[in-house]
């Protein structure tokens, strides 16, 4: 079941169906055999799809395979699908289904059931040095100089910002991956991810936190600031 | 309107009030400002939060740098799709086409 998302759903009559008129489209155009809706629909989920994949299983190949797998599913169940929860939605409970259950047969030794609740230790968004005893700044953020959105923009940056979350905490790295790179919303995360609100929330701030460091320490070796 | 959206007035008035009662250490607020962004804290938090960053010039700047950062991870690519994945995958909308 997924943790979170909207009362909504469950009542599901077609007038409040959550689906975005575009997939609306999208639907229709499937069931109708276009091709070129299914490719569309596979550029846009697929590599999301891997990634979420490759939280349950332990490696790159199974996840690619337990995506085409669902694809399969998707295919098999459009005409049973009732657009109860967005086509999204749908899309990624039918491959965290699969993903989980080819995960519990190989990755016995791990079970992914704790990657998402067991969260690790509590891990300071900033080093605790950096404040007084009473709470306050001693150490304050260091600036990123004038037009920070551009310099973020280079492809140095860019490689910093990707180092940077390929060395997180697997449990870290799937959120931020999905939240702020795939740009999936806190309700899509807990659904594809199966984790809480609150957890995934606890993730993705100490994702950021960790991502934010990086940039700063880069900016103040730079000479910036 | 509901009872809750009807006194949200007042909730946030008087998360204010708290607000003065018990300051935000700066300590505290970088922790808080993933919910922040998210709207995820109560209305008195948020206020708390609000107040806090109207006078520190420090957490104004930790919160901007925090939203350059989640910009700036936006803009990452993900690798697209292997062309004989997403040839496999046609040969399989086909076959499903026709099956």
């Amino acid at each position: 079941m997924p943790v979170c998302g909207s009362v909504r759903r469950e009542m599901g009559t077609p007038a409040d169906s959550p689906l975005e008129a575009d997939e609306v489209a999208t639907l229709a155009a499937l069931r109708a055999g276009d091709e070129r809706a299914f490719v569309a629909l596979v550029d846009q989920y697929h590599t999301a799809m891997v990634r979420v994949a490759s939280a349950y299983v332990p490696s790159f190949a199974v996840a690619e395979e337990v995506a085409q797998e669902a694809w399969l599913g998707v295919l098999n169940g459009l005409q049973r699908f009732e657009g109860r929860s967005s086509l999204k939605t749908w899309i990624f409970r039918i491959l965290t289904n699969i993903a989980k259950t080819k995960g519990m047969r190989e990755q016995r030794s791990s079970p992914f059931s704790s990657l998402f609740t067991d969260l690790g230790d509590d891990e300071s968004a900033v080093d605790p040095d950096r404040f007084a005893a009473e709470g306050q700044w001693l150490l304050a953020p260091t600036g990123w100089g004038d037009s920070p959105e551009q310099k973020l923009e280079t492809a140095e940056c860019q490689a910093i910002i990707h180092q940077a979350i390929e060395t997180l905490p697997p449990n870290q790295r799937e959120v931020i991956r999905l939240r702020d790179v795939l740009g999936f919303t806190s309700d899509e995360v807990c659904n594809a991810l199966d984790v809480t609100e609150t957890n995934q929330r606890v993730l993705l701030h100490r994702a950021r936190s960790r991502v934010r460091k990086a940039l700063e320490q880069y900016f103040r070796e730079a000479g910036v600031g | 309107m509901s009872q809750e959206g009807r006194f949200s007035w007042l909730r946030r008035i008087l998360g204010r009030e708290k607000a003065t009662a018990a300051p935000l250490a700066c300590r505290e607020l970088v922790e808080l400002v993933t919910n922040y962004l998210d709207g995820a804290l109560t209305p008195g938090e948020h206020a708390r939060v609000e107040s806090h960053l109207a006078d520190c010039p420090h957490c104004t700047r930790y919160v901007e740098q925090m939203r350059l950062t989640i910009r700036a991870t936006g803009e990452l690519r993900e690798a697209d799709i292997r062309p004989e994945a997403r040839e496999a995958l046609l040969a399989a909308f086909r076959d499903w086409k026709s099956g």
